[in-house]
């Protein structure tokens, strides 16, 4: 088997296991590069994250993963085709809900979800799946409300509606929950996981890092790079280097103390955590089995365990250490006071690195090739 | 199946789009056409009068006429004074109390006698160029009516100094005839010969100066009758003259005696005419009137209505479709359309067939307005009429989308399709005919649907038929080349940002 024939080999394999397929993905708008050598893998049937922080790339990436535009270089596939050269069938088989309210304010909820399903060239069981997905984004009772006057959050559900109206296989929500409260957000999340449940596969974009606990895998980009791509478990060893445990005695902790903790054998590190010193911080491998060990091996030494117990570190840590492991940012990195002064996790916004243009403000205005015209 | 669902998804969107903007209608449809109405409503019929001071020599001859033609004149000219004093009416004039003053030169008459035209000077204080045009032809014309007057003076003088040419010519004849019959053998010819010869000297004498005038008549105004006498008095003399050199009755050739008896009887048949004619006949022989082929009476109004619907379907539909575009680009529901399975096709034949239906509705409303609540006519036939609004709102929408591919935003389609409805009053012969701009303009005048859409409303409805039906294949030209442009044009912003 030569070469070329092994690769399409192994290419057609990856191509029957995975949804969405990007090699070396790279867009430009002029000089400036909006997502660079983006190579991504994502199954079947999961909720892909998309995190960074804005102007990172993640509009950029769902409008060539979606075929709204042409990357520069790098190959993409989506449902087993080019976006590119999606037919009506692949285009039927996905739903896009762009950033922004894209529908018109002076029709009604109804009626732009009657738009949207008639776009698709839904006419026979219409009537019934626009009631079907009213209902799920709970905006029955305000169907007959002109968008205009719908609040932020409406405008947010009908989009979502809007998404799902062809019943699409796959799903590109792009930063689904931006700009709505915690309770709509919370909500939005069980609908993701209510349609992951039907087996649909989502990708969805987000600048707020908590949301990562709902993904099955969750994809860090940074400046148009992509970090790494792991489960969000994977992504808190990563960042710490392994599973935390949070210690805390009766008395306050010597020095010593913490020195001959971080030398035992299952401990990759150890510090005290609290002003008073009575609290440690330590990571292990593996937290479960270590507890017991570790509290054993404390009170033969006289120290009185108050309480030790595995922390799951917010996702708002995680994604600060997995940044500061990449380096400095262009505004010269998150320090430990800006890590202290985080604030809770669920609203917590990667900040943006750039200095300068939006790359997912950009267009291909900026001299690429223009895309698939239909 | 589901391409005309799609399509038909544009067509509800855009309908829905439209009357939930009921301002935008008013703003766009009604706002022009009650500011039309009114503009036509309000134009008066007849033309506004010209006051004007007359600056005549004291106790002149043309002081006389003026008055005389003063006090006959229309509503268009008001005499608000007949003066000699120059200075002050060119002070009223100077004031605004007077539209112009026309002063007649000192030496009117004399200047005449010696055979030059008397200038008349007109002074007016009119910006406008329109207006400035105006006095100059109003002012040529009173000039002719006076030259007219004098004119008409002069024959009625020669008429009552006929009589006496009458009893000469009578004299002459009789001597003529009385000489015939002593050369044929009847008595003392030597001495009729000289009487004749007296008549005939004495006719001519008595004849001379109205001929003068006559004469002049005939170069200045084409009187006929006077050039038959002149003709006639032209051949009397030429055999007058021959018998007036004979002194020898016996070497006269009585065929001469009796040209010169048939020469005055023609002068005599002549000069009967000549008094028989009214003055003013012979002075103009021709009056002028109008008729027009198209029957009825077409008013200021009825002119201009069908170029009102003509102008406002296109600026409500370029300005509908150039803000729909807009709008979908600036909310980025291009973005949507670009990853759904709708193609650019569905997507511009559904915003034709949107905003056609919607153009013939409000046409047809408005249509029916001017025709029954104004009662503007209606002389020809409604398929011509439907098929050239048809015509016109599928051109309007091409250049509606032209106009919003061009805009980056709602504000600046706007700022186009006002530009366009401003081109539109100016170039489409709404306001001038086209025969007023240079040919090239006119050419660029027609690349805009309206100028088609002005003939053919006008032409349909006001003569009842169709003077040019190539502006009806222009307009199809326009619709159908404005629809490739908008189709590849938004095809090619849609998937380019």
């Amino acid at each position: 088997m030569t070469q070329a024939a092994a690769d399409r080999s192994r290419r057609d394999a990856e191509t029957a296991d995975h949804i969405v397929l990007t090699d070396g993905l790279t867009k430009r708008f002029g000089k400036q590069i909006a997502v660079d050598d983006l190579t991504l893998r994502v199954r079947e049937g999961i909720i892909f994250g998309f995190i960074g922080p804005s102007g990172s790339g993640k509009t950029t990436t769902v409008r060539m993963l979606t075929g709204v535009q042409t990357p520069t270089s790098g190959t993409v596939t989506v449902l087993g085709t080019r976006p590119h050269d999606f037919g009506e069938d692949e285009r039927a088989r996905i739903g896009y809900m762009p950033q922004l309210s894209v529908l018109f304010p002076h029709l009604s909820i109804i009626e732009n979800l009657r738009f949207v399903a008639s776009i698709y060239g839904m006419r026979r069981s219409r009537r019934h799946r626009l009631t079907e997905v009213l209902d799920f984004v709970e905006l029955t009772p305000h169907r007959r409300k002109r968008l205009r006057q719908a609040s932020g959050g409406m405008q947010r559900r009908l989009a979502l509606a809007a998404a799902l109206v062809n019943e699409p296989q796959l799903l590109f929500l792009d930063e689904p929950t931006a700009g709505i409260d915690p309770v709509l957000r919370r909500k939005f999340w069980d609908h993701f996981e209510s349609l992951r449940e039907q087996g649909r596969t989502l990708f969805v974009t987000t600048q707020y890092v908590g949301e990562a606990a709902y993904c099955d895998q969750i994809g860090v980009l940074r400046e148009g790079r992509l970090l790494t791509v792991d489960t969000p478990e994977g992504l808190r060893r990563q960042a710490f280097g392994g599973e935390v445990i949070d210690l805390t005695v009766a008395e306050r902790i010597e020095q010593d103390l913490i020195v001959e903790v971080a030398q035992l054998d299952y401990v990759a590190h150890a510090q005290r955590t609290q002003i008073d010193g009575k609290g440690m911080r330590i990571t292990v491998d593996d937290a479960d089995p270590v507890i017991p060990s570790l509290q054993r091996w404390l009170e033969e030494r006289g120290v009185t365990v108050e309480s030790i117990d595995r922390y799951l570190p917010p996702f708002d840590d995680v994604f600060v250490k997995l940044v500061e492991a990449e380096g400095p940012t262009e505004l010269g990195g998150i320090s430990d006071a800006a890590h202290e002064r985080t604030p809770p996790e669920s609203d917590v916004v990667i900040p943006d690195t750039r200095s300068d243009r939006d790359p997912d403000e950009l267009t291909e205005a900026g001299g690429d090739a223009p895309g698939a015209q239909r | 199946m589901r391409r005309i669902v799609r399509t038909s998804a544009f067509i509800r969107k855009e309908i829905v789009q439209v009357a939930r903007q009921p301002g935008l209608v008013l703003s766009l449809v009604l706002g022009p056409f009650a500011i039309l109405l009114l503009f036509g409503a309000g134009l008066r019929e007849d033309d506004p009068a010209v006051k004007t001071i007359f600056v005549v020599p004291e106790d002149s001859q043309v002081a006389r006429e003026v008055e005389q033609f003063a006090s006959a004149q229309s509503e268009r000219l008001t005499v608000e004074a007949v003066q000699q004093d120059e200075q002050s009416a060119l002070a009223r004039l100077q004031r605004g109390d007077v539209q112009m003053v026309l002063v007649f030169p000192e030496d009117a008459e004399q200047t005449i006698r010696n055979g030059s035209q008397a200038e008349v000077t007109v002074y007016h204080n009119q910006i406008d160029p329109v207006e400035t045009q105006a006095i100059q032809l109003f002012t040529r014309t009173g000039v002719d009516e006076i030259n007219q007057q004098v004119l008409r003076e002069l024959v009625r003088s020669g008429q009552q100094e006929s009589a006496d040419v009458q009893q000469r010519l009578d004299a002459a004849r009789a001597s003529v005839a009385t000489l015939d019959q002593r050369l044929a053998g009847g008595g003392d010819a030597q001495g009729q010969l000289q009487l004749a010869q007296g008549d005939l000297a004495g006719l001519a004498l008595a004849l001379g100066p109205s001929l003068a005038v006559l004469g002049g008549l005939e170069q200045t105004a084409g009187a006929s009758d006077s050039a038959a006498l002149i003709d006639a008095y032209t051949a009397l003399s030429e055999s007058s003259d021959r018998l007036s050199q004979s002194t020898d009755p016996s070497a006269i050739d009585r065929r001469e005696v009796s040209q010169l008896s048939a020469d005055l009887a023609t002068l005599d048949r002549e000069l009967a005419t000549f008094r028989s004619l009214r003055p003013d006949v012979i002075v103009s022989p021709f009056d002028g009137t109008t008729r027009r082929l198209v029957e009825g009476s077409v008013q200021l109004v009825d002119f201009y209505a069908p170029a009102v619907v003509a102008l406002l379907v296109q600026h409500m539909v370029v300005t509908f479709v150039a803000l729909s575009i807009v709008q979908e680009r600036e909310l980025g529901t291009n973005e949507l359309f670009r990853a759904a399975p709708v193609t650019t096709a569905e997507m511009v034949i559904g915003k034709y067939l949107a905003f056609t239906i919607m153009g013939i509705v409000i046409s047809g409303a408005l249509i029916a307005g001017l025709i029954f609540g104004l009662g503007v006519p209606m002389a020809g036939s409604w398929p011509v009429v439907v098929a050239t609004v048809g015509l016109l709102l599928l051109a309007s929408t091409g250049l509606g989308f032209v106009v919003a591919l061009a805009a980056r935003s709602d504000s600046q389609a706007v700022q186009y399709a006002m530009l366009i409805l401003l081109a539109s009053i100016f170039f489409s012969g709404f306001l001038l005919s086209l025969e007023r701009f240079r040919p090239a303009l006119t050419w660029v005048a027609r690349t805009l649907p309206v100028t088609s859409g002005v003939v053919l409303l006008r032409d349909e409805m006001l003569r009842g038929q169709l003077i040019e039906p190539l502006y009806l294949l222009l307009l199809a030209t326009l619709a159908v080349l404005l629809f490739v442009l908008a189709w590849r044009l938004y095809r090619r912003r849609l998937y380019t940002g």
